[in-house]
């Protein structure tokens, strides 16, 4: 049978440039989220999880020309540059597709104090992605998946069903968002963001961190059988509507509940180590979660999520969150959710405290989003 | 405090696009949310807003709003010992 | 049995067609709000929340209501089997634009959350799954061309992987001069356009 996996990947976060220092840092139980108090003209303070941008421009200058490109283009193109730099897979193939994932892209440049600063197509997520795709000199059309906190296991699914079709050998997955004050702003009118560092799943938890990064994920087809060893596939996965509220979550996770059993396709759960939520710490997100897992039956599944670490990245949150599910599920060792202490929602679920060893090979990767939309992936680990 | 009470319900209708909906509909002491005028949490995010914007206060802790949006009366009051503006 | 194109309908500021056939023309020379709200009032919909949508919303919520209005589907209460693929070029940058004048004067900062929560195109297929209570596998994309070849392999997999057994696929797009919708139904069958990137093409060009 063939499987699509993971050929190799990267995450740019505030925890570093690489999936391995990301990696590293979340061992050490180190958070990105700092408190920021004259960042974008806000006028109130708020939690975030930033970028080092000069560090980032540093890395970038030694390959690129960084006045040709935003900030978002730049953590985009870093990331799958340095992902790409791991592997002999031929972007600029026609077999090769870009699958890019991002909320909002250069929304920034609607900002008077930056319109001047590039040409204002390049606000269009089109043009951007074009950039991105021709920097790597590859001629297919880059295909942009932007549907809210669910856009990265939405592009991964995309993916997957590109590759599935034959039609192209190689995708790279790849997408991001950068922090500005058109999204800070927002979220600050849904009063959705915590004054203190998030706390997801806990029983004070107030509202979510925001945080800006990138990441990539370059997909391939094989046998399962010729494999290379320790690889993770993309198993299977689902999307699924609310159908209930555009902002609220379901008050009985209905589209959550739906993306996990369409993803489940009745296997029983005894092969998942864990599940990684989405746990924004808002407190409807994190409890429609908590339903919707109860009502799968998978309350007993060790559950943790990783916004207390990098806050929630929002087009870049589903790629980062399943890469980082990878390489635990690779590494056999549960990550803990950092900001929780104490069960704050209704079902009994097992929220990971302390990071330990595990034998299962499968993991469950679910995001929710603005528009009551739902993403469910299923990660398998081949040794 | 009547002068008030249409301006409210005027400025409700305009920001929260009641299509259809006029001031004398609007009951006074009837709930604001609920099955009424089928607002949701978003109207109640607008309606800090507005509260902010139109009359210079700053609801801190939005869980306060539904009390203060109990009613159109309620909410008028709430307006009449707080504005700044 | 392959798959073909049960229906299809478009949306302009001048005209609704339904199956390649006019159902009514929109008097254009007004605005673009107001030729969607007549267009609301021609199909006869008794649906309040229209009126707080943003217009990518309302083009939206309209085209599937063509496309919908007197199928089998429409009268299903849970449409667990239909997806939803949507795309455009703009995005939600219209909303995004009108979103930022809440934040641009700092003498005048009040960003309005009932503008943010229309920032995002997929809003679109959120307000389409409550309207019709649809459950299905659903994405956007977003690209500068409707672009057939790139909908069509993603529609067929749909079909083959996973759970579909109706597919609503098409574009939506609303910029500050102008909006269009074209949507298709497509489903598992014999008699009927086939579903291919010609037919889409086709259709497409001469709606």
């Amino acid at each position: 049978m063939k499987v699509v996996y993971n050929i190799t990947d990267n995450i740019i976060s505030s925890l570093g440039f690489t999936t391995d220092e990301n990696m590293a840092s979340i061992s050490q139980g180190r958070s990105g989220i700092e408190l920021h108090t004259d960042e974008f003209c806000i006028p109130e303070y708020f939690q975030a999880s930033l970028v080092a941008h000069e560090k980032l421009d540093d890395y970038f200058r030694r390959f690129a020309d960084v006045s040709r490109y935003t900030f978002f283009e730049r953590m985009i193109i870093l990331s799958v540059y340095e992902a790409a730099s791991r592997t002999n897979v031929d972007l600029s193939s026609p077999e090769t597709l870009f699958i890019i994932s991002t909320t909002k892209g250069n929304v920034y440049l609607l900002d008077p104090e930056h319109t001047h600063e590039f040409d204002i197509e390049r606000v269009n997520l089109w043009s951007s992605a074009n950039e991105i795709a021709s920097f790597f000199k590859n001629q297919n059309t880059p295909v942009v998946v932007s549907q809210a906190c669910i856009s990265g296991v939405s592009a991964i699914l995309a993916a997957k069903m590109y590759l599935e079709s034959g039609e192209y050998k190689h995708v790279v997955v790849t997408g991001g968002d950068m922090l500005s004050k058109f999204i800070v702003s927002g979220f600050q009118s849904f009063k959705a963001l915590s004054p203190h560092r998030c706390k997801p799943f806990d029983a004070l938890r107030d509202g979510l961190s925001l945080g800006e990064g990138a990441a990539t994920i370059i997909l391939g087809i094989d046998n399962e059988d010729y494999l290379p060893s320790d690889s993770i596939s993309i198993k299977a996965g689902a999307t699924s509507n609310d159908a209930n509220h555009i902002s609220g979550p379901s008050r009985t996770g209905e589209g959550l509940y739906r993306a996990i059993m369409n993803t489940m396709k009745g296997d029983d759960a005894s092969g998942l180590a864990f599940i990684n939520a989405h746990g924004t710490a808002t407190v409807y997100n994190d409890e429609m979660e908590a339903i919707a897992l109860s009502r799968a039956g998978l309350e007993h599944v060790p559950v943790t999520s990783l916004k207390g670490y990098i806050g929630h990245t929002l087009g870049a949150a589903g790629l980062i969150e399943t890469i980082i599910s990878s390489h635990s599920l690779l590494n056999g060792q549960l990550i803990n959710c950092l900001g929780f202490t104490s069960l704050g929602v209704s079902k009994n679920i097992q929220v990971i405290t302390e990071p330990r060893r595990f034998e299962a090979d499968e993991c469950l990767k679910m995001v929710s989003g603005f528009g009551g939309c739902n993403a469910v992936v299923l990660l398998k680990k081949y040794s | 405090m009547d002068e008030l009470i249409l301006e409210l319900k005027q400025e409700i209708i305009k920001v929260l696009n009641l299509q259809g909906v006029k001031p004398e509909d609007i009951d006074n002491d009837a709930p604001l949310f609920g099955d009424g005028l089928g607002l949701d949490s978003i109207d109640a995010l607008e309606l800090i807003v507005l509260l902010e914007k139109n009359y210079g206060i700053k609801l801190e802790d939005p869980g306060k709003g539904r009390e203060i949006f109990g009613s159109i009366n309620i909410f008028a009051k709430y307006i009449s010992e707080n504005r700044k503006k | 049995m392959g798959l073909i194109i049960n229906k299809y309908c478009s949306i302009t500021p001048h005209k609704v067609c339904v199956d390649g056939l006019k159902i009514f023309d929109i008097n254009d020379q007004q605005s673009l709000e107001k030729s969607l709200v007549q267009t609301y009032r021609n199909l006869e919909l008794e649906y309040p929340k229209f009126f707080k949508m943003d217009n990518l919303s309302k083009l939206a919520i309209l085209a599937s209501e063509c496309l919908l209005k007197n199928t089998e589907l429409y009268k299903i209460a849970d449409k667990g089997n239909v997806a939803l693929v949507l795309s455009n070029a703009s995005s939600s940058l219209v909303t995004d634009s009108n979103y930022h004048l809440t934040i641009d004067d700092p003498k005048n900062y009040f960003p309005s959350p009932s503008l943010f929560v229309y920032t995002l195109p997929n809003i679109t297929i959120g307000e389409i799954c409550i309207k019709h209570k649809i459950y299905g596998e659903n994405i956007f994309f977003v690209s500068e061309h409707p672009d057939a070849s790139a909908l069509y392999v993603y529609v067929n997999e749909l079909f083959e992987r996973t759970n579909t057994e109706y597919c609503i696929a098409g574009w939506v797009e609303c910029n500050v001069n102008t909006y269009e919708a074209f949507l298709l139904l497509v489903g598992k069958g014999s008699n009927g356009d086939t579903f291919d990137v010609k037919t889409i093409d086709n259709l497409y060009n001469t709606k």
